[in-house]
Order: C-alpha cells, then structure tokens, then sequence
C-alpha cells in the first residue's frame, strides 16, 4: 500500500508539472486529491484496514496530498506568471495604428472641472485683469523659505502655528504659499504684483473638518507707498468680484510672524460677517530677505484658504469630498466651462 | 488665555462698557476673542437664606433636618442636609424645588423636586460650592457672611454673572504683557482714553532695608536674565477666602492653598509666575541658577523623575535642584499646610531655553507658556511686589523678613526709535494728525518726543522685549487703537502693463478643455503622498520615494512617484457605484536629490477603468485613451506627436512605468522627446488595486510640453497647386512589426514626393500565415512643381515597393 501511494504521488506530481494551462490543472486536481481522487479515496479507505496499517497508510497518503496540493498552486502562481509575461506577446496591441475613425473625433459629455480648480481659474483671472502676475512655487520647500525668510526662525513659537510635515531629506511640504513670496523677491524687483495659486500642507488628522491638503491663493504687491488702504481696495474688489457685488470687508488686528501690521479679514456673506483671510503689510525683515529695501518699498500680502471658499460659495458640508474623488460630488460642478 | 470682565472693571472703568461692548472693543483693536461666557447664569433661582433650626433626622444619623427661611415674610421650609458644618442661624445659598442646578465640572444639571429622603419630605436643597458649580469646595455647604442680605438672589450677593472671555491666543503670541489682567488693563484704558488703575504693590516701609538680602546668584545669565527672591515669614497657610477661590476657579485655576493660590493670582494678574519655597526646605542658605549637567535628575512636583541636559535650567539651593526653572517645582520643596516662611522667586528666563526644555521633557504648564513669549525683566520685581502686598493683606502678622535679592545683570535701556509722522499715514493710508498719532504712543505707555516731521519713540519695557522693534511696530499700535474700520479701500495707481497667464497655467487650461470639455473626464485632486500598499500595488515598492519624517498615517509616508497610484485608489473607491469612468488630474511627482530641494515634475494622469473591459479585453480603453491624449496634444497646439510601441520613464529619476501591460503601452513624443507614457494597466496591478474588468493609465509630463510650446513656430507650407496621386499597397508583416515603421519605410523611399501615408486596413487570419498580418496602406504622392506624370508615379510607386521588398516584406499590390 505505502508503495502504492507513493508511485501515485510520483505519478501525480508529475501530471501537475506537464499541466499547460489552468484547465488541465484543474482536472489533474480532480484526478488526485478532488472529491473522488485516487489519493482521497485511499485516505477514505484507511479505516478498513488492518490496525497496525491505518496510522502509517493515513500518515502517507495526507503527507502525498499536501505534496500534491502544494505543486498544484505553485503550478498555478508559474503559470499566471507565465501568462502575465506572455501578455507582451498574447494581447499585443499595436498603439502606432491610427485610432478607429468611430472612435477619433468623438466628442464626449459628462466631464467636470473639480470646483477648487474652477475657483482658482477664476480669481485667477480676476488678478490677471487687475495687472498681477502668476506665479508658482515648490511644493517641497526648504526651512529657510517656509520660516526664516518669513520671519520665524528656528525654534520661534509661532511655529506651533504651522504643523509641519517634514522630509526625510530634511525638507518640508510647504506649509503655506508665502514661500513664493520670499522666491518672487529673490528674483525680481518692484514693482512686483503677483498671485501664487497652489496646494499647502498642514499636519492633521483627517475628519469632515481637518484636512492635510489644502489649496491657498498667495497674493502680494511691492512697490514704492503701497498701503493699507491698497490692500482693502485690491481684496474688496477681488471678492465682489468671486462671491457677491456688495461684499464689505472688515479689518481686525491679528498676528503672523511675516506681516506687521498683521490682520484678519471678514467678508459680509448672505448677511453675516465671516473670517475670511489673513492678511497684512509685508514685514521690513521678510522684504529685506528678499534683497529690497524697507525703507524705500512697502508691500501687502495676503493668504486665502480656497477650499474654505469653496465651501462657503457653494454650501459643500465636509471637507473629505475635494480630495476622495467621488463622482458623485464633481458631477455638481460640470457645468460653466470655458475652453 | 482667559479674561475676567470684573477684574478687568476693576482696573479700568467699565461703567460705560458692558461686556458686549467690550469683546468688541478688544476683538477690533487688540485681539481675537474667540467666546465669552457668563458666569453663573445658570443659577437662576437660588436665593439666601437663614437657616432658623437644625434637629436630627428621624431616620438616619448622619443627616439633619433644617428649617430655611429665605426671607422675613417667606414660609419656612424643611430641607434635609447631609453637611457636618451646617449650623442654625447661618445665611446660606438655598435652592427650593423646581431650581436646576449646573452640578460640578463633567457633572449633569440636575433639576430639584421636593422628595422624601428617609421618610422625610426634603423641599430644596442648601447647597455646597461644587453643587452651584462654583468650585472644587463639597467638604460643607457654602457659607455666606453674617450681614448678607435674605431672600434674594445669589447673584447679588455673590460674585457670579462675571463674564469669562476666552482670548484667541495665537493673537497675542508675540504680546508678552498681554498674559496678564494688569497688561489689558493698560490695553483697554489707552482704548477707553482713562488710566489704569494699578493693584497696590508692597510698600517700600513693608521692605527691610537693614541685614543682609538672601545670597542669589546666576550662573547661566544667558538663561536668566533676572532673579528676585522675597522672604515672607510669620506666614500661616490654609485654605483661601471665598473671593480667592471664585476668582481662580472663573479662570479656569483649581484652588490649592492660599500661598499657592496668591501665586496664581499674581501669575492671572501680573502675568509673572512665582514660585513659593518653603525656606524650611532651602538649604544651604543660597539659591543659584545654573544650567543642567548631562544626565542630571531632579524630581518636579508631579513626582516624575526628569532626566535633564546641559542647557535645561535649574534652580539649586546648597545642595540641589530644587526646581526646574521656569516649567515646575521640585517635589520636596513646594510649601505645606504647616508653612510659615517661604522664600518666593520671581525671575526671567530665557525664552528659547524654556521653550526647548518644556517641549523635550513634553512639560508645558502656565509658567513655561508665559516665558516662552519672552517676559519683561522688569514685571518681575513688581510682580514681587505684588505678592508681599497681598501677604500683608490677607495673613495677619506675616512680614518681609530680609531686603529684596535682586540679581538683575542688565537692566533695561530704553529702545528709542523714529518715527517719521508720513510714515504712519503712508503705510496706512490713513489721514491722521500728527498729535492724534503722539497722543495714542503716549496713551499706550509710549514716550513720544516731537523732533521736526518725526518723532523719538521710546518704548516701555512691558513692550520691549519681543514686539515692538521697529517702526513698521509703531505703525501697527497707531493703527490698531485709531482702529482699522477707519480704513478706506484705495484703488492703488501703477502703470498699464500687459499681464498673460503663465505658459504652465496656460497648459493647465488646455488639458483641463481637452479632458474635462471634449473627452467627458472627471477632474478630481487626489494627495501628494500615498503609502507603502499603494507604492506596491503599481510596483514601486522597491523604489526610493521622498519619506515623511512624521506621517500622520501609513498610507501618507511617501511622496509621489506617478500620479497613477493616486488616480487608481480614487478609481478603487467609485467603482462599486460606478462601472466605468475617466479621471484625470494635476499632480507634482518628487524625486530625491542627493542634496537641495527635490525635483519635482508636474505632470497630468489620466486614468478610465472598465469593469465590463474584460472578457474579450481587446485594448479598446488602450487605444481610446490614445485617441485621448491625442486630442490633449491638438488642444495644447502641439505638432507632430508621434506615437510608439513600449513603455519609458518619462525622465530621469521617474521610475519605469512597471504599471503598464507590457504588450499595451505606448510612448508620446514631440519632436523626438517623450511627452507622455500611456498603456492599459498590467492585469496583475489591477488585480491588486481591487479594480475589476481592466483599467488603463497614462501620464503626461508638463516640462517637454512647455519647451515644444516654446519652440514652437508656424509651420506654414504653400497649399499645393498640383494633384495628389494616391495609390494603395498591402504589405504582409510579421505580426509585431509596428504599423508606423511600415509607412516611415515608404515614406523614406520617396521623401520628397509623399505627402502622407496612412494605414486604413488591418487583417490576419485566411490567406495571411501564422504570425503574421496585413497591412493596407494608403500612399499619397505629389510634385510641388508638376503635376505628377503617370511615368513618374510609377517610378515612385516603384521605388516604395522596392524599399518593403528590401525590407523582407511580402507587398500585395492592388
């Protein structure tokens, strides 16, 4: 009997290694260990034996099937990698052929444009009409550009403001646009008008109202007198422009390390005062890191959140649904594209 | 930092100011206040009363059974009372049934009924500190002084309806004298145009002048930059009056013992933290300040053993650390019940010190937050001062027992700064007077010295040390008491220039028309880092990918390396509701550099998934997302793309797209540089992302794009006056030879003569051998001279016959 057993699992391993495909495998499967298998009904048949067999029989026969059923999936696991491999060669398509005709010109509906990029597109171009530049920046930014250029060195407190994200290349994900601040001066002079659009990074446990990922709109203006009064006019005139035409804006006293004065701005929206923005005058230190003279150059910069516009314009409840893709929420926003 | 409205009142006066008014006025000239509240509003009902008789409880021994009478004309009342020090004849807080009382801190309200408690019918309750939620206070019932009126609220006689405000404290981070009453008070009267009433400071008879001051030293001046230390003695410690306890207890403090708790009202006043030894446990009879030695230990009063390094600072007496300076006390020598001298510090420490030893140790306490903003040297001797007084005050028969150690290296010179008076109304945009502009400096404890069209600033010491540094600084305080709705928008005036969008931003529109307008893409934004499963799910788990040093998350350490991975998680989550779908979005890739910044790649994914794609999976979505693409590269105004067989990075440090199906992937090119990579995902990575059907990717890179834009010039050739004289060829081909080598091999036979070749049939199967397939061409020929003779058409049609010959290629002719 033993001697049986073991020329059937030689028989059968050797099936398993002549199977070519998934079929063939399937019914050397059936033939050895399946339900009615030669090796399965030995292992059935052990309790018939005489008892001085039945332990070494049974021992044998579940030893070969295990054998046979490993080589089975290691066939298997061989010869879906041989497929793979062979797909070079089995589903070849050949990419130089020009498109099927039905296919080329054809014109499909139901695209969308996500809602930060339309809003972005639109302020946009609202600084465009107003004379400023566009500008972008690194996203990986380094310390110098992300806090000492702006003002907070190492170790300033005000860096608890900003949960950072740091590298294993000893850089950061920039925690704010201001960045392209400090880039922009570095390679030009005033007058210097120009919007920085672009995504930020916080370090924040995600949830319907923290985020990890946001996208700022960095807006800035050097040139010689530059006030207050400039700032109010030039945001005033951008938010009646993207929310509402009798916007007001309100000024109150608040601190970043790279302004002085430092303010947070409120928009009256559908009736009510909201906190909006930060904004404020250039600090003389973060001008002078940029290589311009503060005696002579005065600037405003201001940062805003266009996620958090977004969902005051258009109502959106959880901050989740701009970065999980969900179809269901881009299709609200097809509609009022340009080319 | 919270804000009490009555010790503000009682500084400054308020008559003028409710507390409405007041948030207001601090939210648009100082600081955010982010909420108030009123403090017992919710005890409405509970009114005094003279409990006029106690008798035991009938029915239990550790209960009483008192009579309440709140008021001469009201009915008494049975009230059962559990509390040991209730007494007849005192005037209690009384709560008859029906009152709803807010409980203790994380207590429910609980709203009274008369009911019976040991077959006693109990109608209210007399209540203790705790059950009015006015304190910590639940060893008795709350005793009220003999002379308070009965039968009116408690309100009246209490202080309660006090109004908390809760200062946004990021707003003040880099206002030291805002961390303390006294500092708003001085704030509120430049605002309300009064002066501030300042709490009275230990007289100078009260300070010993003769003996010796307690030895002090510094040993570390960079980490302190003043020390006083003031002997109390005669001192008997206790718990603290009712006003002291309220007061804490509104601010958020528990109440300890009364030296304790004299600290921390100071602290809440002055803004300095003290620090109170029991002189029993001073030894040595010295206090020094040094530095940490590596390794050193010390215990804080928490009971944790701290293990310290050079550059932590230490209070040590004669023999030891007796506290860690500025974050805590040491664990033997904070006072006792049965203190009666202690010696109280009151000193500067460094900032930065401060900061970086309560962050290392994970120790931040109201001490350290107020050092870090970086303290006036000078509050602390009043601060000092300010502790003596209320000893003197409060505990009878305690005195000053030496003069004042005060080691103080550098005291401070005043900061003097110009001020051009045009400055302020430039930088503002403001029309203000020079004397409204010297009025409000004066005002804010500025001294402000008129010296021709500026002015001599010179700053107070409370404002010295970190905020007030330049005149952009000045230019801000003017502004901020003027107040900034006074502020009107003015249009600035600058020179017409032509302002374009950027190239890039002009390639981001043009992908977003083709994709999103003409070829029904969803735009969606996904993250810029993904995590170890989705980096091997497209094969890159062996790849060196930008690490996040603190993820918030796994799946949120590493930096993109294609846009692909993020594109098919989001594909992933729709697919149940969706069973097909194009996405498409706008991605920055980050490749590690051996030094500096990354280099980052933008780059625009494309990504459709077909669950229905998979029984006969032609390669249709392959070669749809070509077409695809294609339409990107008309809308982009590029030329010439070019098409191949097989599958690059994109450049160099972008890793091979592993993730493309090895015979369904193609390369883009514009003038020889690769553009795009774009293929059918390989079956496997579609398998592991959890996508049925099959799937299919491509990813454009914006650089090459941006440089053939660039270079870009018209390619205007004259429209051609003589005919095209086409002719067709079919061309038997082993089966993987591209159909774009074929035409280049009939283009480069008659290259001045072709004007396009196009392949408009495709077969294999009867007729065609194994392995092999058949090509239809179209070939068009032209002369830009001549019309094409039909002699010379055939000499060319000749000569591209003979290249495919050459080539090995069977030509069928037709």
């Amino acid at each position: 009997m033993l001697d049986e057993l073991q020329a059937m699992e030689r028989e059968a391993l050797a099936a398993v290694r002549a199977a070519a495909d998934g079929d063939v495998l399937g019914a050397v499967e059936a033939t050895w260990i399946g339900r009615k298998g030669r090796i399965t009904g030995i292992l059935r048949s052990v309790g018939t034996l005489p008892a001085e067999q039945r332990g070494p029989v049974g021992q044998a026969a579940n030893l070969a099937r295990r054998a046979v059923d490993e080589a089975l999936s290691a066939r298997r696991t061989e010869l879906l990698a041989g497929a793979e491999a062979r797909l070079a060669d089995t589903e070849w398509v050949d990419a130089t052929l020009p498109p099927p005709a039905a296919r080329a010109g054809v014109r499909r509906t139901g695209g969308t444009i996500h809602p930060i990029t339309a809003l972005t597109r639109e302020i946009e171009d609202v600084f465009l009409s107003m004379g400023f530049d566009t500008l972008d920046g690194p996203w990986v930014e380094d310390d110098f550009h992300n806090f000492g250029a702006l003002n907070m060195p190492a170790d300033h407190p005000a860096r608890d403001m900003q949960d950072t994200y740091w590298l294993s290349d000893g850089n950061l994900l920039r925690t704010h646009t201001s960045p392209v601040q400090v880039r922009a001066m570095e390679s030009g002079a005033p007058p210097i008008r120009a919007v920085c659009l672009g995504r930020v990074f916080r370090h924040e446990e995600l949830d319907a109202t923290h985020e990890n990922t946001f996208h700022q709109i960095e807006g800035f203006y050097v040139d010689r007198g530059v006030s207050v009064g400039h700032m109010l006019y030039v945001l005033r005139t951008l938010l009646r422009e993207v929310l509402d035409d009798d916007v007001e804006v309100r000024l109150r006293p608040s601190y970043f390390p790279f302004v002085e004065p430092g303010f947070e701005m409120d928009v009256t929206f559908r009736g009510k005062w909201m906190e909006l923005l930060g904004c404020g005058m250039v600090h003389p230190y973060v001008l002078e890191q940029g290589g311009i003279d503060p005696t002579v150059f005065s600037g405003f910069a201001f940062g805003l959140g266009i996620d958090r516009l977004v969902m005051l314009k258009h109502g959106v409840e959880d901050l989740r649904h701009f970065m999980d893709g969900d179809l269901r929420f881009l299709r609200q926003f097809g509609g009022g594209l340009e080319g | 930092m919270k804000l009490s409205y009555r010790w503000l009142s009682e500084m400054v006066d308020l008559a003028e100011t409710p507390p409405p008014a007041l948030k207001q006025l601090l939210t648009f000239h100082t600081a955010e206040i982010e909420g108030s509240e009123v403090l017992g509003a919710d005890l409405a009902g509970v009114v005094t009363g003279r409990v006029v008789a106690v008798r035991p409880h009938p029915g239990a021994d550790r209960l009483r059974l008192c009579t309440v009478q709140a008021g001469a004309d009201a009915e008494p009342r049975e009230v059962v009372c559990g509390a040991s020090n209730v007494a007849e004849g005192q005037i209690i807080a009384y709560a008859p049934e029906g009152t709803t009382l807010p409980g203790g801190e994380g207590e429910e309200p609980l709203t009274l009924t008369a009911r019976e408690i040991r077959g006693v019918l109990s109608r209210g309750m007399i209540c203790s500190e705790r059950e009015l939620g006015l304190g910590e206070e639940h060893g008795g019932i709350l005793v009220l002084p003999p002379d308070t009126p009965l039968g009116v609220p408690l309100a009246q006689v209490l202080p309660l309806g006090d109004v908390i405000y809760d200062v946004e404290n990021v707003c003040i981070t880099h206002r030291p004298d805002l961390w303390g009453h006294v500092g708003w008070a001085r704030e509120l009267a430049a605002l309300l145009g009064q002066r501030a009433t300042p709490p009275t400071m230990a007289p100078e008879s009260a300070l010993p002048t003769g003996g010796d001051a307690f030895p002090v030293a510094i040993d570390d001046p960079a980490g302190c930059r003043r020390y006083v230390a003031l002997l109390i003695e005669g001192l008997t410690n206790g718990p603290s009056p009712l006003w002291l306890r309220r007061r804490l207890a509104s601010l958020g403090v528990r109440s300890i013992d009364l030296l304790v708790d004299l600290t921390n009202l100071v602290l809440l006043e002055q803004g300095q933290p003290l620090h109170a030894f029991d002189l029993r446990h001073v030894r040595g009879g010295e206090i020094r300040v040094r530095s940490a030695a590596p390794g050193e230990r010390m215990t804080t009063l928490d009971g944790q053993e701290r293990v310290l390094e050079p550059g932590d600072l230490l209070i040590v007496d004669g023999e030891g650390p007796v506290a860690l300076a500025g974050i805590m006390g040491g664990a033997h020598s904070e006072v006792q019940a049965d203190t009666t001298a202690i010696l109280l510090e009151s000193a500067t420490f460094d900032p930065l010190r401060i900061r970086l030893t309560s962050a290392r140790l994970g120790l931040r306490t109201e001490a350290s937050a107020r050092f870090e903003k970086d303290l006036d040297p000078e509050l602390a001797l009043q601060a000092a001062l300010r502790f003596a007084a209320l000893c003197l005050e409060l505990i009878p028969g305690c005195r000053v027992s030496r003069p004042v150690s005060d080691c103080h290296p550098r005291p401070y010179e005043p900061r003097e700064i110009a001020l051009p008076y045009g400055m302020v109304r430039r930088r503002l945009g403001l029309r203000i007077g020079d004397y409204r502009i010297r009025g409000i400096l004066t005002s804010l404890g500025f001294d402000a010295v008129e010296a021709g069209e500026e002015i001599r600033v010179r700053v107070p010491s409370w404002r010295a040390t970190k905020d007030i540094q330049r005149a952009e600084d000045l230019v801000e305080e003017v502004g901020r008491i003027e107040g900034y709705r006074k502020l009107t928008p003015m249009a600035p005036v600058a020179p017409l220039a032509p302002r374009r969008p950027r190239p890039d931003r002009v390639v981001a529109r043009r992908v977003a028309a083709a994709l999103s307008l003409d070829r029904g893409y969803a735009e969606v934004k996904h993250r810029s880092f993904y995590g170890a499963a989705d980096a091997a799910t497209v094969g890159l788990a062996d790849v060196a990918h930008l690490m996040v040093r603190n993820p918030t998350s796994s799946e949120h350490d590493r930096l993109l390396l294609t846009s692909v991975a993020g594109l098919l998680r989001l594909a992933v989550s729709n697919q149940h509701r969706e069973p097909a779908g194009r996405l498409w979005s706008s991605a920055r890739l980050f490749v590690p550099q051996p030094a500096g910044l990354p280099r980052e790649h933008a780059v625009v994914g494309l990504l459709t998934w077909d669950r229905t794609d998979d029984d006969n999976p032609t390669g249709g979505q392959f070669l749809a997302l070509l077409g695809d693409l294609r339409a990107v590269g008309e809308r982009l105004g590029l030329r010439d793309v070019c098409v191949r067989n097989g599958a690059d990075a994109l450049a160099e440090g972008l890793p091979q797209p592993a993730w493309l199906h090895p015979g369904r992937c193609a390369v883009l090119t514009v003038g020889g540089v690769a553009v795009a990579v774009a293929g059918e995902l390989a079956p496997a990575v579609v398998r592991a992302a959890g996508l049925e059907g099959r799937a299919a990717a491509a990813e454009l890179l914006v650089a090459p794009v941006l440089t053939a834009l660039a270079a870009g010039t018209s390619a205007y050739e004259p429209v051609l006056r003589y005919p095209v004289v086409p002719f067709d060829v079919a061309v038997v081909v082993p089966r993987r030879t591209p159909a774009a080598d074929v035409a280049d091999a009939m283009r480069a036979a008659v290259a001045e003569n072709v004007r396009a070749v196009h392949v408009f049939d495709v077969y294999e199967g009867d007729g065609i051998p194994a392995g092999a397939r058949s090509l239809a061409l179209r070939c068009e020929l032209f002369d830009r001279e001549r019309t094409l003779t039909p002699e010379v058409a055939d000499a060319l049609r000749a000569r591209v016959i003979a290249a495919l010959d050459a080539k090995g290629w069977r030509v069928r002719t037709g």
